[in-house]
Order: C-alpha cells, then structure tokens, then sequence
C-alpha cells in the first residue's frame, strides 16, 4: 500500500472522528503508580483512590496475597482492557501485585524489574508500608524491635525512594514520592518509643529526599493523626491496651471491631473536627500530593489528622 | 466428519445448546464473541458483525425491519447488546439514490464522506451507540447476516502481490475478490453488484484489509467466517518457508534472563524518550514468534514495508521503528545510540510523511514518535495511552508479523 493511502486511513477525518468521541483523559491518565502497603489500611485505599483518576496502580505489599487481593479488586471494577499480547508479567490489566520486603535492597529491586516489565516506567511512588511495635509490659522495646522499626519505617522507605530515583533518572520525566509519616512524628506519647522517632526521622527523610532529588521529583508525605479502621497496625491485642491506657470502658468479650470503634470514637473527640480518621482521607491527601494539584509543593508533610492541638508546630 | 473437526486453523465455538436459547440481536451478540474470543478470526476492535432482525417500531408499534451492528471503536470479543448500533433499514436504503444521484462519486469523493453522518437520521429506538464505518457494506449485502473480519492469513493473502489470483486458486468461485479500497459507499455498491453477478459466492477477500461472510442463517454465516480464514491459512502452512522464513536468522536470542534484565535497565530510558508530547505506557514482547523476526535477516527491511491492516495505523504508525544494533555484542550503551539516531530518524520521516501526503483539511500532525520498538536480540516493546491500548498495539505488530510471514510464504 502506498504511502498516501496509509495516510488518508491514518489522518481519515471519520477515524478522527472515532478519536473524538472517545471521553477526555482523566488526571492521572497514562501514569505507572507504585503503592508500597497496597495489601491494608491506607495503602489499600490510595490504590483505589488512584485507580479513579486514570492511574495503572502496582500494589506492592509484603504479604503477596493481600497485594493481589488490591490487584484484583481494582481489575474486578475496572476490566482487564482489551488488548491481546504482552510476555509474562507484560500481559496485565491496569494493576498488578507484588510482593516485596522493603528493608531489602535486593528485593525492591526485584520489585522495580518486574514493574519495569510490566509497564515500562513509574511516575509517582507512594509508601504507606510501617510498622508500631508497642512496648512490653515492662515498658520496654527490644533492640531487635527497635532495630526493625526504623529498618521499616526509615531505612525501608529510603530504599523505595533511592531504588525509585534511579529509575526516575534515567526516564527523565517529572516524579513524584509519597511518604506516609505521623502525626506522632512531632507529637511525644508515652508507649510510641521507637515509633515516634522513627516517624520523626522520616519526616526529615522527606526533606532530605526532596533535595536530593529535585528539580525531577517531588519528595512529600502526609502525617496522619491514628487511622484504626482497615490498619494492620491495629491488632486486638494493641487496641486493648490503648482502651486500657485511656481508661475507656470495654467488655473482653466484645468483638475487634467494636473494640476499635471505641478507639477510634475516642481519637475522634481529641481533635478539633472531632471526626474519625479514615484511610479516604489520607488517599485523598496523597493523590492532591501526587497530582499536578500541588506541582509546586515538595519537602513538606501535609498533616491529616483532624487538627491535633499536640500536633500544632510551635 | 462433523462440522466442527473439519477445520485445522480455527476455533469452532458455536454451540447450538447456547445459541438456540437466545433471540434476535443476542443472537448476534453470541456470533460476535465467538468470533472476537479467537484471535485467529480477527484483531481486537477489528471486524464487525451485523443482523437485519424484525422489530417492533417504538413509535408506530408496527413491525419494521432493523440492522443492527457493531459499534464503531467497539471489540467484538468483549460487545454486549449495548455495543450493536440499530438503524432502520428502509432509510438506510434510502441513502443509496442520494449517494448514486450525485454528479461526483467514489471513494475519497466529498459524498463519500458526507454519507456517515446520515447515519444519524436513520437511528433506531433512540439507540445512542454510533455505527461502524463498515455499515454500507453491511446494508447492502443482500442477506440477513453478514461477519466483517480481519484474519492473519486472509490479510497475507490480500496484501501479497498477487492477491487475485491467490484468491481464485484457494477459493474458485466460492469467495469474490475486491481489490483495496477504503470503506464506504462506493466499495459496498461494488460488492451488491458482485454478489447479483455471482449468486453463489459465499463471501468476499478485500484486498489488504480482511474478508466477509454473508448468510441468511446466521450460524451458516459464522461457519463460512470461519472456513474462508482456515482455507487461507491451510495455503500458507502448505508454503510456509520453516527455517528460511523472514530469510533466515540473523542473529541468536539472547538467554532469556540476559533479555529481560536488558529489557529492564533500558525500558524507562526508553519511555522518557518517546514520551517528549505525552506519556506513554509499555507492553513487553518477547515470545519465540517475535524473536524470529526481530533477529531475522529480512526484519529490517519487511518492517519498513509497514504493518497488516489499514485500521491499525492509528495504532502502530505506519511502521515501526526497527534498531540497528548487534545484540551479540551486549553493548547496551551501543544500543542506546542506536535508538537516539533511531528515534531522530524516525521523526523526520514522520513529519516528511506527514507534510507529504497532508490535504487542507488533514488533522493536525499527531505524535511523531514510534509506537512499536523493535531491538535485535530483545523483542518488541510497543506504546500506547494505557496498558490496553499498548496491548493493542502490540497485538497488532504480531498481526503485522503473521501476515508478512503468510504473504512471504511461496
């Protein structure tokens, strides 16, 4: 076929026509997003949150199960697309799920090849992966504990962002990071040893980060005040014990979630909104973080937590 | 021999226990996605189906006669009902004086163009899906029934040099043959007047695009889809060229560990590359079958003469860019000077190509960088919006590979 046929089919003014009708691309349209803690609690909910906006979502979790589970939630709403081809890991729909150990370099590397094969690139890298290890009943945290803690919360999220940099580099397209700190990170509270500094020290990573890798990419996180709901950092035995600590009424035999209820109720009456926190509105505070909506912010923690007067910087 | 085991190629996916539960338009959604499910039978969003059912007017109450058809951008493999456009029959016959009447007519003319609009004022029970482009075709096939496909091995045969006469050798009679022309009006006048002067032909090759089937039996015309695509493709294993096909290898795969890690540590250089106006989403291919072509002596040059149907230009580009690197040598900086001169060249051609062949009226020039990659040694990688559409676009850069393995055949 000569080239002027092959031109008046490509530039056909009812091809065209077929383009037009087609719906306006979405804000996150044609963006590779990577959600580390994609499996619960906050990650789960910024996978979803990105979805909408027109994100191909990779749901990263260190439990594969949960980060499949994600996966297959979002393909179950939004269908696998039509196209019939792609090799191994590159024949997928709009997410995936993989698993990684994040306080393994070589793991998320691993992560970040797969990823490259699966979609080619990345455009934004959110972490909500972390970890609260309470003290024993003694009051005290094992170094291992402690060691763990910071090999999550910091170290973890250090090499998500480093490994995730390189790739940036080398694509030289406009990134962005989130990060998911606390509002504990500027708030001491008896019992959140190792995890308040920890997340104190990731509120400055996140300022580190954004130095080291502007102009390309915006490093920033949200702090949220406690999320109860869907947190894998909330188990039974944790919820109890903050019941316990607060003095607020509860019954042994009552189920987790009405336990959590509680908690989370109380949360609620200590800020100023006096409204419960939930992952939705750290996925919303993400996805403004990662969108263009907030192109000229980077290097600062947007705090979500109700209005915590403890959390007021002085 | 029972119906189904007569074909080697294709899938027979019509089951009567299935079929014979469904009525009017589901009847042809079942036809439809048993086509779409086997890739042998057409490319996704390639093709379209088409019923002439009997309806009940909303209007009138009256019984009127109703084509329905694949919707224009729809996929037959995925459409439900909602995907079938429906316009009154009489009236789309009724376009057919206004379009003959006119002084200057055939394709590219000014009626041509000006008839699919008027599909608007034909539209039946309000239905909002827009017709598919193909649509005179369907409505003047003189039979219920009608299958629009774009199959490998018919398009081989159609985009070979000698498309005519390869289409009496494998079919006589049974299947007519019309050379290249976009569609419209003036190709579905064509073709009416073909099948008045050949009663018993079952079917037509369209040259470098597909075939159609027609029936008033809506299985028999799903049958005869499917036995004009598996004669094609029984003619091209019998000439297939084995070892020599594409002319040989040129160079060796790489060890599949060795490829993907390649793959890995350049495909985000890569996309930042062809992502200069918007950004672009990758799929991976590197299977045997696009091996032997990436790595064949004939690649490079088959490339350049372009991809398999019309339709998927929109897609691939009209050819993709094929990098001239050595994968032997493993030098990856090597191969990414390859790709920059690569991509430099390639945009010039695009905009040559572009400021060439451009009429006053043409849509501003689109993106001028490549969709598909080929890289020696490594495999496709291949563009689009989102991970479905560059899913497409690879599959039909496979499509483009069948059909220059088929139409090289001897």
């Amino acid at each position: 076929m000569d080239q002027q046929e092959a031109f008046d089919i490509e530039y056909w003014l009812l091809e065209d026509a077929k383009l037009r009708r087609q719906p306006p691309e979405k804000e996150l349209d044609r963006q590779i997003i990577v959600v580390v803690g994609a499996g619960a609690g906050i990650g789960k909910a910024t996978a979803h949150r990105l979805v909408r906006e027109g994100a191909h979502i990779v749901c990263v979790d260190l439990d594969e199960a949960s980060a499949n589970q994600t996966a297959q939630e979002i393909i179950a709403k939004y269908g696998e697309g039509i196209g019939v081809a792609g090799t191994g890991i590159s024949d997928c729909g709009p997410a995936i799920g993989l698993a990684c150990d994040i306080t393994v370099r070589s793991s998320v590397q691993q992560m970040y090849e797969a990823v490259m094969l699966a979609y080619g690139g990345i455009d934004a890298v959110v972490v909500t992966a972390g970890i609260f290890v309470p003290p024993d009943k003694a009051g005290y945290i094992a170094d291992r504990l402690w060691e763990k803690t910071f090999a999550i919360n910091v170290t973890g999220a250090y090499i998500v962002a480093d490994e995730a940099n390189k790739i940036f580099t080398q694509q030289g397209l406009p990134g962005a990071i989130v990060l998911t700190t606390s509002a504990n990170a500027i708030v001491a509270k008896k019992g959140s040893l190792a995890y308040d500094s920890s997340k104190a020290a990731a509120n400055h990573l996140v300022r580190e980060l954004a130095v080291e890798m502007a102009p390309l990419v915006r490093v920033n996180a949200v702090a949220p005040a406690t999320v109860v709901r869907g947190s894998t950092m909330f188990p039974r035995d944790r919820v109890i014990a903050s019941l316990t600590k607060y003095a607020i009424p509860f019954s042994e035999e009552e189920e987790t979630e009405s336990l959590r209820e509680k908690l989370a109720v109380f949360y609620a009456k200590r800020s100023l909104t006096q409204l419960q926190i939930e992952p939705e509105d750290q996925a919303e505070a993400i996805f403004l973080l990662v969108s263009q909506r907030l192109a000229r912010t980077t290097g600062h923690v947007i705090p979500v937590d109700g209005g915590l007067q403890d959390g007021f910087l002085r | 021999m029972n119906k189904q085991d007569s074909y080697k190629f294709v899938k027979y996916l019509w089951r009567d226990a299935e079929a014979d539960k469904l009525q009017g338009v589901d009847r042809l959604v079942y036809r439809s996605n048993r086509l779409g499910e086997d890739l042998t039978l057409t490319n996704t969003g390639g093709g379209n189906t088409s019923s002439k059912l009997m309806e009940k007017d909303p209007l009138t109450g009256e019984q009127v006669e109703v084509l329905w058809i694949k919707g224009s951008g729809g996929d037959l493999r995925t459409a439900k009902r909602d995907g079938f456009a429906s316009l009154y029959l009489d009236k789309i016959r009724a376009m057919k004086p206004l379009y003959q009447n006119h002084p200057e007519r055939g394709p590219k003319t000014e009626i041509e163009d000006a008839m699919h609009p008027m599909y608007s004022h034909c539209v039946f029970n309000l239905n909002p899906r827009a017709c598919s482009i193909d649509t005179p075709l369907h409505t003047l096939v003189p039979y219920h029934h009608v299958d629009h496909l774009h199959p490998n091995s018919v398009i081989a045969i159609a985009a070979s040099v000698n498309q005519e006469r390869l289409t009496r050798e494998i079919y006589g009679d049974d299947v007519l043959y019309v050379p290249w022309q976009r569609p419209g009006f003036d190709i579905g006048l064509k073709i009416e007047q073909l099948i008045k002067d050949h009663p018993h032909a079952k079917g037509v090759l369209l040259g470098h695009h597909g075939m159609s089937s027609w029936s008033n039996d809506d299985r028999t015309c799903y049958e005869t889809a499917l036995e004009i695509i598996d004669r094609a493709a029984r003619y091209i294993e019998a000439h297939d060229k084995g070892e020599k096909t594409f002319g040989g290898p040129k160079y060796q795969h790489l060890p599949e560990e060795t490829r993907r890690r390649a793959i890995a540590g350049l495909i985000s250089w890569l996309r930042g590359q062809v992502s200069v106006y918007k950004r672009f989403v990758g799929t991976v291919q590197d299977d045997e079958k696009m091996l032997r072509f990436v790595n064949s002596v004939d690649g490079p040059r088959l490339a350049e003469l372009g991809t398999s149907c019309p339709d998927h230009f929109l897609r691939t580009k009209i050819k993709p860019l094929f990098v001239d690197w050595n994968p032997a040598s493993g030098d990856l900086d090597a191969l990414k000077t390859a790709i920059l001169a690569g991509l430099v060249q390639y945009r010039k051609d695009y905009e040559a190509y572009y400021n060439r062949c451009k009429h006053p009226d043409s849509p501003a020039m689109r993106d001028p960088n490549p969709t598909v990659v080929l890289i020696p040694g490594l495999g496709m990688i291949a563009w689009g919006k989102s991970k479905s559409e560059s899913r497409v676009t690879a599959e039909f850069y496979n499509c483009a590979i069948e059909v220059m393995r088929g139409a090289g055949s001897d």
